[in-house]
C-alpha cells in the first residue's frame, strides 16, 4: 500500500530568467513499510523534495499523497494537522527544544498531536527507553551527546506511530561509528515497527543500508534501485 | 500545560534581556498604584479637612470671603426663631460662629490671624476635637479674657501659653476695638490652614470686643446623611433669602476635587505612558525570541504545532512578563500606599513651608493613601494584558514562518 506518493511534483522559485526549477515533474511512490534513502548530490532537490513529502511546502504544481490523501487545497491548520499524526521527522541538527528535558521533548510530539497529559509520560518514556535512553529521561539536550540527541530525536518522531519517518541526512553532524548505531536503531525500528523510513542522504554508508535508493539529480528523478534485505 | 511550561522556560533563556523588559512593567504599575492611592487619598483628605473644618453645609453671610483671612465684620447676620426652629428640625447638631480677622500683637510683633469666636456648648458637637492636640487648656467658656491660640501663630509670634497678648479688632459696627487676653492653650486641631493663622475665643469673648452679641457669620452643621447636602442647600436658601448664601462641603471641595481627579489622570497618564514603553519593550524582546528561535519554531510546526499554538507561546511568554513584572509593580506600589493608608503622611513635612497664610486649601496634616487590593489585581491584569497584545505583533510575525524554512534556519 501506498504511504506517500509525488505525481508531477514540482518546486519552482522566482521567474522569468531567475527561475530555480528545485523540483521538476518529479513522480515517486513510496510503500508502506520501506527503508528507502532519497540520494544525490547537494543542490539536487533532496531537501525539497522531503519537504513536499512532510508536507512543510506545497508543490507549484502536481500532487502529493500522503496514505492515499491527496492534499492539494488543504488549508495550514489540514496540513498541520496530518503532520501530527501521520509523519515523522528526525533532522540532521536533531532540533530539540533546549529548555524540555529528553522526556518533555518526547512529550511535546504526543502533545502536539493532540493527546493529553496523563498518557503522553508513559509513552513518551517507553519511546525512550526504546532507544535505548530509559536512563536519561530528566536531561536535557545540552546534556546528552550528540548520538543520543539523535536518538531522542528519533523516540520523538516514533513515539506517535507515524506512517512515515523522514529523516533529513540524519548522520551528517555525528561520527561514523554513532552513525552506524543510530541507523542499525533505525533499521530496527522499521523492522519492528513496520515504519516507512525515508532519508535524504549522500552519504554512501547510508545508501549501502537501503533497501530501496532513490536518486535525484538537479530536481529530477534519475535512478530508483530497490535492493534485498 | 506543556505549552505554558515551555513558554516559562523560556523566559530564563534571555533573563536578563526579559527582566528590562520588565523593568517598565514595574514602574508603570507603580506608577498607577501608588498615584491611585495618593490621589484617591488625598481627595478623601479634602473632604475629610473640609468636614472637619465647615461642617457638612455652612450658611455664611453673603458676599463673606470663600478664601483667605480677610473677614469683614460688618456682614454679619441674625438668625430669627423660626431660623432657629428649622436648623434645630432639619440638621443632626449646629452651631453658629463669627470669623473675624484681628491683628494679634505680642510686643513689637503682630499678625494677621483667623478668629474663631464659637459657642462653647454647640461648637464642640459639630467640630469633635478628639484628634486636636492641646497644650493646656481651652478658655473658660463662661470666661472673658482667655484664648487659644494655633501652633503656628504660637511659633511666629513665639507666644508660650499664660503670656498676655493684645488682640485688635474692627467692631462689627466698624471702629476699632482692643483687648489683652491671656493665652490658655496652643492647639493643633489637624487642618493645616487653621493651625497656621487660626485663633479660638468663646462667644462671651468675642462678643464685647466685636460687638457681635446675637449676630453670626457662619452657621456650620452637620447632616445625618452628608449626601443630602445639595438637597438641604437648596430648602435653605430658599428658607434664609439672600443675605446669606448656603454652602456644602462638597461645592466647598468642587474645584478642588477636580484638581484631585486632574491629578489622578496625570498619574494616570504617566503610568499608562510607561506601559507604552514597556508594550514596546516586551514587543521588541518577544521579536528578537522569535528570530532567535526560528528552527525551533520550524520544529514544532513540522511536529504539529498549529499556527494559533505558535501565537499563544509567544503571547504566553509576553503574557509571563507582563504578570511577573505587574506583580513586582503592584507589590511595592502596594506597599507603599498600605504604609502609608495604616500610618498617614506627615503633610506637614511634605507642605508646611509652602502653606501660607493666603492659602486656604483644606488639607489635613495627615494624609493616608488610599489602599485597595482590588486596584492592585486590576493593575496587574491590565499589566498583563498590555504584555499580551504587545506580544501578539511578533507572536503573529512567527506563527507565519514557512516551517521548511524555520527548520533549517541557522541558529
Amino acid at each position: 500500500m501506498a504511504i506517500c506518493e509525488l505525481e508531477n511534483a514540482c518546486r519552482h522559485y522566482g521567474s522569468g530568467p531567475t527561475l530555480v526549477k528545485a523540483l521538476d515533474d518529479f513522480s515517486v511512490t513510496f510503500e508502506a513499510g520501506e527503508f528507502t534513502v532519497l540520494s544525490g548530490p547537494s543542490g539536487s532537490g533532496k531537501t525539497t523534495a522531503l519537504n513536499l513529502i512532510g508536507l512543510l511546502d506545497n508543490p507549484t504544481s502536481g500532487v502529493v499523497k500522503i496514505d492515499g490523501q491527496s492534499t492539494a487545497g488543504l488549508s495550514s491548520r489540514a496540513l498541520t494537522e496530518i503532520r501530527g499524526h501521520k509523519i515523522g521527522f528526525i533532522f540532521q541538527s536533531f532540533n530539540l527544544v533546549p529548555v524540555l528535558s529528553a522526556l518533555e521533548n518526547v512529550e511535546l510530539a504526543l502533545h502536539l498531536s493532540g493527546l493529553n497529559e496523563g498518557v503522553t509520560r508513559e509513552l513518551a518514556a517507553e519511546s525512550l527507553a526504546e532507544v535505548g535512553l530509559g536512563d536519561l529521561l530528566d536531561r536535557r539536550p545540552n546534556q546528552l551527546s550528540g548520538g543520543q540527541q539523535q536518538r531522542v530525536a528519533i523516540a520523538r518522531a516514533l513515539v506517535k506511530k507515524p506512517k512515515l519517518l523522514i529523516a533529513d541526512e540524519p548522520t551528517a553532524n555525528l561520527d561514523s561509528k554513532t552513525g552506524n548505531q543510530v541507523l542499525d536503531l533505525m533499521r530496527k525500528l522499521n523492522e519492528e515497527h513496520d515504519a516507512t523510513f525515508l532519508f535524504s542522504t549522500h552519504d554512501p554508508m547510508v545508501m549501502e543500508r537501503a533497501r530501496r535508493v532513490v536518486k535525484i539529480l538537479d530536481g529530477r528523478l534519475v535512478g530508483d534501485e530497490k535492493r534485498g534485505g | 500545560m506543556l505549552i505554558f511550561k515551555l513558554a516559562t522556560r523560556n523566559l530564563f533563556r534571555q533573563l536578563g534581556r526579559n527582566a528590562l523588559s520588565m523593568v517598565s512593567i514595574v514602574m508603570g504599575v507603580f506608577v498607577i498604584v501608588a498615584g491611585r492611592g495618593f490621589a484617591l487619598g488625598l481627595d478623601e483628605n479634602v473632604y475629610r479637612a473640609q468636614i472637619n473644618d465647615a461642617g457638612h453645609v455652612i450658611v455664611v453671610a453673603a458676599d463673606y470671603p470663600k478664601f483667605g483671612i480677610d473677614h469683614p465684620i460688618d456682614e454679619l447676620y441674625t438668625l430669627s426663631e423660626s431660623e432657629r426652629t428649622w436648623l434645630d428640625e432639619n440638621t443632626d447638631v449646629w452651631t453658629e460662629r463669627v470669623v473675624s480677622s484681628p491683628r494679634l500683637i505680642k510686643g513689637l510683633d503682630s499678625t494677621r490671624v483667623r478668629m474663631v469666636a464659637y459657642d462653647a456648648v454647640t461648637d464642640p458637637v459639630v467640630f469633635p476635637r478628639d484628634d486636636w492636640t492641646l497644650e493646656g487648656s481651652m478658655p473658660d467658656p463662661q470666661g472673658t479674657d482667655g484664648i487659644v491660640i494655633s501652633s503656628g501663630v504660637a511659633e511666629l509670634l513665639e507666644i508660650s501659653i499664660g503670656e498676655v497678648i493684645v488682640v485688635e479688632v474692627r467692631t462689627a459696627d466698624g471702629a476699632l476695638n482692643a483687648m489683652q487676653l491671656n493665652v490658655t492653650g496652643i492647639v493643633n486641631t489637624g487642618a493645616m490652614f487653621f493651625d497656621k493663622v487660626g485663633v479660638l475665643v468663646p462667644r462671651s469673648v468675642a462678643d464685647p470686643l466685636l460687638l457681635s452679641t446675637g449676630k453670626t457669620s457662619h452657621v456650620h452643621a452637620r447632616l445625618k446623611n452628608r449626601d443630602k447636602a445639595p438637597s438641604w442647600a437648596q430648602d435653605a436658601s430658599a428658607l434664609f433669602g439672600d443675605r446669606v448664601e448656603v454652602r456644602t462641603w462638597l461645592t466647598t471641595t468642587e474645584t478642588l476635587i477636580e484638581a484631585g481627579q486632574m491629578r489622578q489622570t496625570m498619574f494616570n497618564f504617566i503610568g499608562f505612558a510607561l506601559l507604552a514603553m514597556a508594550a514596546a519593550g516586551i514587543a521588541n524582546t518577544v521579536l528578537m525570541a522569535a528570530f532567535e528561535r526560528t528552527r525551533e519554531i520550524g520544529t514544532m510546526r513540522a511536529l504539529g504545532m498549529t499556527r494559533a499554538g505558535v501565537i499563544t507561546m509567544f503571547a504566553t511568554e509576553g503574557g509571563w512578563m507582563g504578570l511577573v513584572g505587574g506583580v513586582i509593580g503592584a507589590f511595592f506600589g502596594g506597599l507603599l500606599t498600605w504604609y502609608y493608608n495604616v500610618n498617614g503622611l506627615d503633610m506637614y513635612s511634605l507642605m508646611g513651608a509652602k502653606a501660607d497664610l493666603t492659602s486656604d486649601y483644606p488639607v489635613t496634616a495627615m494624609l493616608y493613601l488610599d489602599f485597595s487590593p482590588s486596584s492592585l489585581l486590576v493593575a496587574v491584569l491590565v499589566a498583563v494584558v498590555v504584555a499580551v497584545l504587545a506580544s501578539l505583533y511578533p507572536a503573529i510575525l512567527a506563527s507565519q514562518m514557512q516551517p521548511a524554512d524555520a527548520v533549517r534556519a541557522e541558529q
